[in-house]
């Protein structure tokens, strides 16, 4: 049977390379280059699925040698449940996504579009292949490979300055954080063999604080690229600056590689460790999450809100993995099981709801070319099939019932209550409870900004004549977007199913006795499907509101029009004067009353807030860079000859040392 | 089977039924509270059924959401109503804690909607306030609640019952008061009986709304304040078991009616609060209620 999966991973392989190279040889036609390099995307990750899903079903883990890639250098595929857990989720996605770039990068027939076909088909098959290897170099190459591809597609539009700023912010931080995933698979292998296999052999013979110091480097590289607060800087520059297709990718899956490689380094090949690793990796989870949601509020590009809301995402996600990882240092495998599925669900949960609303931010920037919502509004009238798929993503990710962010929030609650119920010791009792407090505090300003996002952007009246000009966006975008809404309703309403079979994906990684079914918790769908119905029911009774009559909004007797209406600026006030201590917002206001003494001519409001972060962490971090490296200046003075001079006396040093 | 979903059915027409009537209690007893007549007990009822005959009017600028909202609504208090074990049934539905809270979450998230959409500064003032208040109001409330699983040790309402029937609870109790204090919109944190743009949050994301959809929103607020009062009543005031339902629903009706009177009073003594001085007096309620969380899981 293993030959027949090894085809489809070679037919997959290969479609992705035909969807990178054909483009380049029909460029001189546009259309048919856009063809050539999202159909076989589309293809490739429906075989990436169906071979994923065998991976994550089935027991025994599917080994494939491609043969090699450099001298020396193996690529072999392991895609045991884990892996293939993680290659369904991002094929999917990807699929999706290059089925609306059919239509999406229409917009950029002027731009070079082999080249973007060349660079998305590469980082989709880097991002798949980088969750099925099973050695750390071949990791760490298609690792590379996927950061290299996705900096080409962050500065597609490379004419603005501000585009290119933000791809330069993103390679900075991300192979900072490749240094620290190097350094552990370093202190992990001894300089020994790089299999995942013999890495998680020899990570038994380690001492705890050489454990603790891989652990730190994986937190931290991986960290990165998963965008945890404080390392998210690059983040929420990087993903708007992107094609909208191609944020859907990079937020969505890109992101849970790095999950992955958490899960892959710290759980799997480090096995349990001290309960601090856990309780650390909660609290990044609980800073990431509640940080991200705030300054989601706070913004007005549609984009980077949800760039923002990617940050908060992963805090949840961690907080999941991280209760996992506590119960798992108790050795307490059946909690640990439980929590790092609902972490994994979550993962799942994520990819799905996000991809979606990047879509659908999308969708909107196709229809009116621009992001801003202060400028939207209105748009459920013009394109009120987006409207409804935007709105399934936005009620999703604010962990509204019955969709599917609820469904994984609700495990992890229940995970971070069981370690509050676990009764170890007073503080982990308490600290669960809290923990649950903060989710619930993340759950409420999510939905915040959504009911924001979604009401000022789709709502009311367009504020600008480029919201009054949108039409709904073409079919095959509307299609590449709503099997992703029919998942987020469906994985809402039977999250059981699949919560055990993540379960096996768990108890993979966290080897335990066999883990009993989870009960079907969501009869819930069932009262509330029964709640709306009588609801409809007594609104159907006797007139439907579609006879409603309809007149102008009650504007005190003068006509209103959209200035008056609320915008994103004015909803998210109250937040910001209340998150005032994390947010340090800072406002002026002045009045000019030169026309008239009493009355005033005109007014001039603004209010930003402050990066305490950046402020605070980046600043003096970069001026201590700069400092040091003025310093070090003095031994760069351009002569041939000195530098020779370094070079001869490094060998002599070396040689000295290695004798 | 069948029972079960009778006895669901049942309860959710008793909540339907018994909401007005609470609501009108309340009225009342703060009028007398305020030496004022006030209007009769069964007001509320013929309100209801006053906005229910009447067409309803809506904004040019709206879309299906505005009338889906009070659907949604009034869906989601029933359904986070009917979870709530208020006899000894265990039904088909699932009564779970944290579905409780969101199913609330659901309501919220669309009333904000329908506040936006008409496009009026009224609509969106109120859906601001009312979404900045849900997040001062949500962790308090989860806090309250998971400090009582700690007790139970399941999210399970029907483990829960009486689970606040302890010295620790008695710090939830006064923290979750102060949560359904707000969550139903009354002083010092909301004003239930003003239209005036200044003060209110609830009032004004149903400005736009009239007939029959004023109707269903009303109904679902005062369904909303039942369901929570019925929650406290259920963890905190635990009903004695094997009685028949007839006495079960008395006795849940005066509890209930009881907790409502002491809104009532807090309400006549209470000036409202300035919107910006709501953190503190949620940061009391969060005091209380991680009082009670600390007491539980040391003991």
């Amino acid at each position: 049977m293993a030959g027949l999966q090894e085809k489809l991973l070679f037919i997959a392989l290969i479609l992705y390379l035909s969807g990178a190279v054909l483009p380049l040889m029909f460029r001189r036609s546009t259309s048919m280059s856009l063809l050539l390099g999202c159909c076989p995307g589309v293809a490739a990750g429906a075989l990436g699925l169906a071979l994923g899903l065998w991976g994550m079903l089935y027991p025994d883990p599917l080994v494939i040698n491609l043969g090699y890639i450099l001298p020396g250098v193996e690529l072999g595929i392991l895609i045991d449940r884990l892996a293939g857990f993680f290659l369904a989720t991002i094929s999917m996605i990807a699929a999706l996504a290059s089925l609306y770039s059919i239509g999406y990068m229409k917009m950029y027939v002027k731009e070079n579009l082999a080249w973007w076909s060349f660079c998305y088909n590469l980082f989709v098959l880097s991002m798949s292949l980088v969750v099925i290897v099973n050695n750390t170099v071949v990791f760490l190459i298609f690792w590379e490979l996927m950061t290299l591809a996705s900096y080409f597609l962050v500065t597609f539009e490379y004419r603005h300055q501000q585009v290119r700023k933000a791809g330069f912010g993103y390679i900075v931080m991300t192979h900072l954080g490749t240094v620290f995933i190097i350094s552990a698979f370093f202190i992990l292998s001894g300089g020994g063999d790089w299999g995942f296999a013999d890495l998680a052999a020899r990570s038994e013979s380690l001492s705890a604080t050489t454990k603790s110091l891989v652990f730190a480097c994986a937190l931290i590289g991986f960290g990165t690229k998963a965008g945890v607060v404080p390392l998210h800087l690059w983040l929420p520059s990087a993903h708007p600056a992107a094609p909208s297709n191609v944020s859907a990718v990079m937020s969505g899956v890109m992101l849970k590689t790095a999950i992955y490689g958490m899960i892959r380094v710290i759980i799997d090949l480090l096995g349990p460790g001290p309960a601090w690793w856990g309780g650390l990796v909660l609290a990044v989870g609980i800073v990431s999450a509640i940080v991200g949601v705030l300054y989601a509020l706070m913004e007005h590009d549609l984009k980077r809100l949800l760039a923002f809301h990617s940050v908060e995402n992963i805090g949840i996600i961690l907080m999941g993995l991280g209760a996992g990882m506590i119960f798992y240092s108790w050795s307490m495998p059946v909690p640990a099981a439980i929590a790092v599925a609902a972490g994994l669900f979550h993962v799942l949960n994520h990819a799905i709801f996000k991809s979606l609303l990047f879509l659908g931010a999308g969708s909107v920037y196709y229809a009116t070319r621009t992001r801003d919502i202060e400028e939207l509004g209105g748009l459920i009238h013009k394109m009120p099939q987006t409207a409804v798929l935007f709105l399934v993503g936005a009620v999703s990710i604010s962990a509204i019932p019955p969709f599917n962010g609820f469904a994984s929030e609700y495990q992890i609650y229940q995970s971070l209550l069981a370690l509050s119920l676990a009764k170890v010791s007073g503080f982990w009792s308490a600290a669960g409870v809290l923990a649950c407090a903060a989710l619930a505090l993340t759950g409420a300003l999510a939905a915040a900004c959504f009911v924001k996002a979604f009401g000022v952007s789709f709502l009311a009246r367009p504020r600008s004549q480029k919201a009054a000009g949108a039409s709904e966006a073409p079919p095959v975008m509307r299609i590449g977007m709503a099997p992703l809404a029919v998942l987020c309703l469906a994985l809402g309403l039977i999250p059981q199913v699949v919560m055990n079979s993540l379960l096996g994906v768990a108890a993979q990684i966290v080897p335990g006795p066999d883990l009993p079914p989870l009960p079907g918790a969501f009869n819930l769908s069932l009262a509330l499907l029964l709640a709306v119905i009588i609801a409809a029911l007594a609104g159907l009774a006797n007139l439907p509101g579609g006879r409603a009559r309809r007149t102008e909004t009650w504007g005190c007797g003068i006509v209103t029009d959209a200035s008056m209406e609320y915008t994103a600026a004015s909803f998210s006030q109250p937040v910001r004067r209340v998150y005032r201590f994390i947010l340090q917002p800072k406002r002026e206001v002045s009045t000019d009353y030169s026309l008239l003494p009493y009355f005033n001519y005109r007014m001039h409001f603004e209010e930003r807030i402050k990066s305490v972060i950046r402020d605070f962490l980046y600043k003096p971090l970069r001026e201590f860079t700069i400092a040091l490296s003025k310093k070090w200046r003095c031994i760069q003075c351009g002569n041939i000859n000195l530098y020779l001079g370094y070079i001869f006396v490094t060998l002599i040093i070396l040689l000295v040392w290695v004798r | 089977m069948t029972v079960n979903i009778l006895s669901v059915l049942g309860q959710m027409a008793f909540l339907l039924l018994m909401a007005p009537l609470v609501n009108g209690v309340i009225k009342k007893a703060k009028a007398l509270t305020q030496c004022r007549r006030g209007p009769g007990i069964l007001q509320s009822y013929f309100d209801i059924v006053k906005f229910l005959r009447r067409d309803p009017v809506v904004s040019v600028q709206t879309s299906w959401i505005t009338l889906l909202t009070p659907l949604v609504c009034l869906g989601a208090y029933l359904a986070a109503g009917s979870i709530i074990p208020l006899w000894d049934h265990r039904g088909i539905v699932f009564g779970d804690l944290i579905a409780f809270t969101y199913l609330f979450a659901l309501a919220r998230f669309f009333l904000g909607l329908a506040g936006l959409e008409p496009g009026s500064a009224f609509g969106g003032m109120g859906a601001s306030r009312e979404m900045m208040i849900a997040t001062l109001v949500e962790p308090v409330m989860v806090l309250g609640l998971f400090g009582l699983v700690l007790t139970a040790g399941s999210t399970d309402l029907g483990a829960l019952a009486g689970a606040g029937w302890n010295p620790a609870g008695a710090l939830s109790f006064i923290g979750l008061m102060i949560v359904t204090v707000a969550e139903t919109g009354r002083i010092p944190v909301d004003n239930p009986d003003t239209h005036l743009e200044l003060t209110m949050v609830h009032e004004a994301m149903l400005l736009e709304y009239a007939g029959r959809q004023l109707g269903f929103l009303h109904w679902a607020a005062m369904l909303k304040q039942l369901v929570l009062l019925a929650l406290l009543v259920h963890l905190f005031w635990p009903q004695p078991t094997g009685i028949p339902v007839a006495a079960a629903l008395g006795l849940i009706a005066a509890k209930v009616t009881a907790l409502g009177l002491g809104l009532a009073l807090t309400e006549s003594v209470l000036a409202k609060m300035r919107l910006f001085r709501l953190p503190e007096l949620m940061a009391g309620g969060a005091a209380f209620c991680l009082l009670a969380v600390l007491s539980n899981s040391i003991m």
